[in-house]
């Protein structure tokens, strides 16, 4: 009896810690609330796949850089969403990776913005888009926690029929 | 008191349950280890975070490309659905599901139903091998998915759903060394479809969609090399993956002097084009069979 009652605790325990990490990890992070969001800005491109870049502040300056594959002859748009973040970054936009003495920076935003959009122009076709997260040092008030957040970005592509519909807008509801 | 403990159980099983929400099986044990464990170096800052990451395209996506490129529909050589439950090891069935994914995206955007069905059994079974059941468990996607097969515009639109879903379940769970190799299994299935289904007509157009999607080669290694996942028994695909890539990187013609690629214009020789067909389906052939 004594033994069972153990279990059921050890049960409850491990319950316990595996629901509240899973907990913890979406309230630093509301993917799903940011994935609805993105998806209606993607409108009328399709979707091809969603990152998820978890953004911890630490006491120093730090860089965080992600790369998408483009499709040589075809239109890509990259929608962010930065409303999970407790402070501001800067994410710049390159048009090769950071060893690239000649790269060029294409774009830049604000994450105080919350979501953004951007599309890599299609005259000048790149293999590679890369993204630069800058990251400011900061620290918590306690001192010992790291402030943490996420920027989510969603990725989609024109479609064939693009073209025939030029001019006509989107519509959906709010 | 038997009947208090036993309710005081059923909570106790039911919560421990409800906690380990979609998961099932071995791998998800695994799983919740390491979000645990991650938890605990997250609030200590101790979570070595990648510098940079890769995104891979989706297997639809490899799908749609090549299809938008001229590459039909060839009866029969897809991967055998039958051999999914063969498959033993994570990594061996990582590479699959990624196989089986790319030859659904196929059948399905080439309307081929009953294909499609088959296919999705076997993409369904092997989820559950690598953990990743409850993407298909949520919101009914397997019952819709099965239900809609006829319905082309339904079926694409579900597709997509579960890409969505794989993504969140990957982020949820920081499983991003697994959806490489998955990625390895499709780009590797991509470009066996693209090359064995090619003709006179689409020839020069597929052959810059294999171009592109060799140069795509490169970030899928260093991603692949990027994790410490233990790869031990897939080694030899590894080789192999690099061995095309090598070869892909001798052929210099293809570039101009500063190396880089005109993927609109870029034209392959037969000769070049035949033997990284070789060596793909040699590297198809090691994944698959069983």
């Amino acid at each position: 009896m004594r033994n069972l009652i153990i279990l059921s605790l050890a049960f409850i325990a491990f319950g316990f810690v595996a629901a509240t990490s899973k907990q913890e990890r979406r309230t630093t992070c509301d993917v799903e609330d940011a994935k609805v969001k993105l998806k209606k800005e993607l409108v009328p491109y399709r979707y091809t796949n969603m990152s998820v870049q978890r953004i911890f502040f630490r006491r120093y300056n730090q860089k965080k850089s992600v790369s998408f594959p483009l499709m040589f002859d075809t239109k890509h748009r990259f929608v962010f969403n930065t409303e999970n973040l407790p402070q501001n970054i800067k994410v710049k936009v390159y048009s090769d990776n950071e060893f690239v003495k000649k790269r060029q920076e294409l774009a830049s935003f604000n994450s105080e913005d919350g979501q953004f959009t951007y599309e890599p122009d299609i005259s000048q076709p790149l293999p590679y888009i890369y993204f630069e997260f800058l990251i400011p040092a900061s620290i918590a008030e306690d001192t010992r926690s790291i402030p943490k957040g996420c920027v989510v970005i969603m990725v989609g592509y024109e479609d064939e029929y693009a073209e025939e519909f030029e001019g006509m807008g989107t519509s959906g509801t709010e | 008191m038997k009947k208090l403990l036993s309710v005081f159980l059923l909570i106790a099983f039911t919560f421990a349950f409800y906690a380990c929400g979609e998961s099932t099986g071995e791998s998800n044990e695994n799983l919740k280890d390491k979000l645990q464990q991650e938890m605990l170096m997250e609030e200590s800052g101790e979570l070595p975070e990648p510098e940079h990451s890769f995104y891979l395209p989706s297997a639809l996506q490899i799908g749609t490309i090549f299809k938008r490129s001229g590459l039909g529909y060839m009866e029969g050589i897809t991967a055998n659905p039958e051999n999914a439950s063969k498959y033993v090891g994570k990594n061996t069935q990582l590479l699959n599901f990624g196989v089986f994914s790319a030859d659904l995206a196929y059948t399905i955007l080439n309307s081929q139903s009953q294909n499609s069905k088959s296919l999705l059994v076997a993409v369904k079974e092997l989820s559950e091998g690598i953990g990743f059941g409850s993407v298909f468990n949520q919101n009914g996607l397997y019952d819709r998915f099965e239900s809609n097969l006829g319905n082309q515009d339904s079926i694409l639109n579900l597709l997509v759903e579960i890409q969505e879903n794989t993504d969140v379940f990957v982020s949820e769970n920081d499983l991003r060394a697994e959806t490489y190799v998955i990625f390895g299994g499709a780009w590797v299935e991509g470009m066996y479809l693209g090359s064995k289904a090619f003709n006179k007509e689409n020839k020069a157009k597929i052959s810059k969609r294999l171009v592109e999607q060799l140069n795509i080669l490169g970030n899928l290694i260093s991603a692949l090399e990027s994790t410490d996942r233990n790869m031990e028994d897939i080694s030899e695909v590894m080789t192999g993956l690099k061995g095309i890539y090598d070869y892909f990187n001798q052929i210099d013609y293809i570039r101009d002097e500063n190396g880089s690629i005109d993927f609109a214009k870029v034209v392959i020789e037969d000769k070049e084009l035949d033997e990284i067909s070789s060596k793909i389906a040699e590297l198809r052939t090691l994944i698959t069979e069983v």
